[in-house]
């Protein structure tokens, strides 16, 4: 029977939550392809250097089979591309998911060349009609979405975007997919003659309590208010509000809301505008506040990713038609902080 | 160091692509003592972003025309662009060969991040994607690329090798006026048949194994009301939107 491969996204030998995400994709596309007449089969893989309990642990989440892929080296997107082109090139499977992410996002296309397949990266949706399975992903500076259709009897190698298919966490008693109530953990050692990586990694730091990056330490002492993570209120800065002395404005326009956070979109936090700690988005903080207003922010799809769970959004853009616009309550189309200058004016005013 | 920088246009302005001019400037900073080519594969107008990057300081430009009438808002699927790529480079006489191929970590209008691995795969070289700066230290390249959760991992690579660079300690440079005149005055050659570099069946990834079937709007996930008029309307619709949730 012909398969849908699942990677379990792993960081540092622990298994990161977009694993259920993937789980969660991997049986819609399993039922997707089923209705079309394809019947197929869905399995995990789990490399690692000892990734049996994490493979387990996995089966017993989701409910599928897992294969615990004992590697030889240590788990890089290199290593990966080679051991798993090995791994498949005598049976690729129908469709392999990757997450979006750093890994997925460099394994994906390579050992889609080396699997003859056809490689989509970044999906958001998917579907299936008469003419087979099509794939939703975003183009043209997020402004447009892109179908793309596989040709018919291809290996698909792809990467889902966090948040496109909301798998479980597996705390409660409810799976992430429907899948067997007795799962098979089966275990592979993959050879070591099958990885010869050509990078070497010297060092891996966390630049959690860096500013902008560890050449620009920024300034960390700005009040910025509570952790954007668990703040009511989340005033996000992007692009929009021009040059860095424009920030005070933010902050005073933050102030007006007890409890609020400053938080920002990344080129901001590259900048070192404002600390890491503070980035709203995919590689950043997710957040999900009662009420997020986006200021000067364009809304590239990992930036919305980690603000959609938010209650409220109100978005102040020069922009009507900036994707952010498409995911707020409230479309504010002005100058971001000639917005908040009036806003302060006013409510000094009454005072 | 010899450098191949791939490029392309930015989707709106007379620009190169925002993450092509990082990949540029990285490529430049390292290139400083070397050689520093800027390639793309498009249509005739394309070469203004050559010579853009002629005007920044790249040294040659390579322009593999190809064919503008494509129905799908001119994008083409990346194996198709990352063969063109590998075919030229491997077409490269061994003294002309490139150390160092750089990309962007994505381009503007397809997103995907593709085209760097895929040539990576077809040459057969490493590559590191989403890095952030990199220094040669003699024979190799010290890397620094970024992961998910603020993660900065420090990679040490030999030659040749493909890199794809992330915005963040990169600041691409201005081109003056002189040096934009002085561009139109450097090397660029015109591919006009991959048949002129190479046997056109050793090309790879030409056949894609997916189809571009359309483009749309993105859905909506919020209702987006529009509030115009002037800024003191618009202060007054924030506040009457805050009250009526509670939100003050």
């Amino acid at each position: 029977m012909k398969l849908v491969l699942v990677v379990a996204e792993t960081w540092e030998g622990r298994v990161r939550p977009v694993t259920w995400e993937l789980a969660a994709a991997g049986a819609m596309i399993r039922d997707l392809a089923g209705k079309a007449g394809d019947r197929l089969d869905i399995r995990i893989l789990v490399p690692g250097r000892a990734p049996l309990a994490a493979a387990r642990d996995i089966a017993d989440r989701t409910g599928i089979d897992t294969t615990a892929l004992v590697w030889p080296c240590a788990v890089t997107p290199e290593t990966l591309t080679r051991g798993l082109a090995k791994l498949l090139a005598d049976q690729p499977p129908a469709f392999l998911i990757f997450a979006h992410t750093t890994r997925g996002r460099e394994t994906a296309p390579g050992l889609a060349v080396h699997l003859g397949a056809a490689s989509v990266s970044g999906v958001i949706g998917m579907g299936g009609d008469s003419d087979g399975m099509f794939f939703s992903r975003p183009v043209m500076d997020n402004t447009r979405v892109q179908t793309v259709r596989p040709l018919d009897d291809t290996c698909v190698v792809l990467t889902l975007a966090p948040g496109t298919a909301v798998g479980n966490s597996g705390d409660n008693q409810s799976r992430a997919v429907p899948g067997h109530a007795t799962p098979k953990v089966e275990q592979i050692t993959v050879p070591d003659t099958w990885c010869s990586p050509g990078t070497v990694r010297k060092e891996l730091v966390c630049r959690d309590d860096d500013a902008g990056g560890p050449d620009d330490p920024g300034d960390s002492s700005a009040p910025f208010g509570p952790d954007i993570r668990s703040a009511n209120i989340v005033v996000a800065a992007g692009q929009g509000i021009g040059d860095r002395e424009n920030l005070d404005t933010v902050v005073r326009f933050a102030e007006q809301f007890p409890g609020a956070a400053v938080g920002a979109s990344r080129p901001l936090v590259d900048r070192g505008w404002i600390p890491y700690p503070r980035q709203v988005g995919i590689t950043g903080a997710t957040v999900a506040p009662d009420l997020y207003i986006a200021c000067g922010i364009s809304g590239s799809s990992q930036h919305l990713a980690g603000m959609s769970g938010a209650k409220w959004v109100v978005s102040i853009n020069t922009r009507a038609d900036a994707p952010i616009c498409g995911h707020s309550d409230l479309c504010i189309p002005a100058d971001a902080i000639e917005f908040m200058d009036a806003f302060l004016d006013k409510y000094s005013d009454k005072k | 160091m010899r450098i191949l920088v791939c490029i392309k246009p930015h989707i709106m302005e007379k620009d190169i692509g925002p993450f092509e001019s990082i990949a540029l400037e990285a490529g430049l900073q390292l290139g400083e003592e070397g050689v520093v080519d800027v390639i793309t594969a498009g249509p005739d107008h394309w070469v203004d972003t050559i010579y853009r990057a002629l005007g920044m300081g790249a040294d040659n430009g390579i322009h593999i025309l190809t064919d503008s009438g494509d129905p799908h808002g001119g994008l083409v699927p990346a194996s198709v662009t990352a063969g063109m790529l590998s075919a030229f480079v491997m077409s490269r006489r061994p003294d002309q060969a490139y150390d160092l191929i750089i990309t962007g970590v994505m381009s503007q209008d397809l997103m995907a991040g593709q085209t760097g691995p895929m040539t990576a795969a077809y040459l057969d070289i490493p590559c590191v994607t989403a890095v952030v700066r990199a220094e040669q230290t003699g024979e190799s390249l010290l890397i620094r690329r970024e992961w998910e959760g603020g993660y900065w991992e420090t990679l040490e690579m030999g030659f040749p090798a493909l890199i794809s660079i992330q915005a963040g300690q990169y600041t691409p440079r201005y081109p003056a006026l002189s040096h934009m005149l002085k561009a139109k005055d450097k090397p660029l050659t015109v591919i006009r048949a991959l048949s002129e570099i190479c046997s056109t069946n050793q090309i790879p990834g030409q056949i894609p194994k997916e189809r571009f079937s359309g483009l749309r709007m993105p859905e909506q996930t919020r209702k987006g009301e529009v509030v115009r008029g002037t800024l003191a309307d618009q202060v007054r619709a924030f506040e009457t939107f805050l009250q009526e949730r509670n939100l003050t």
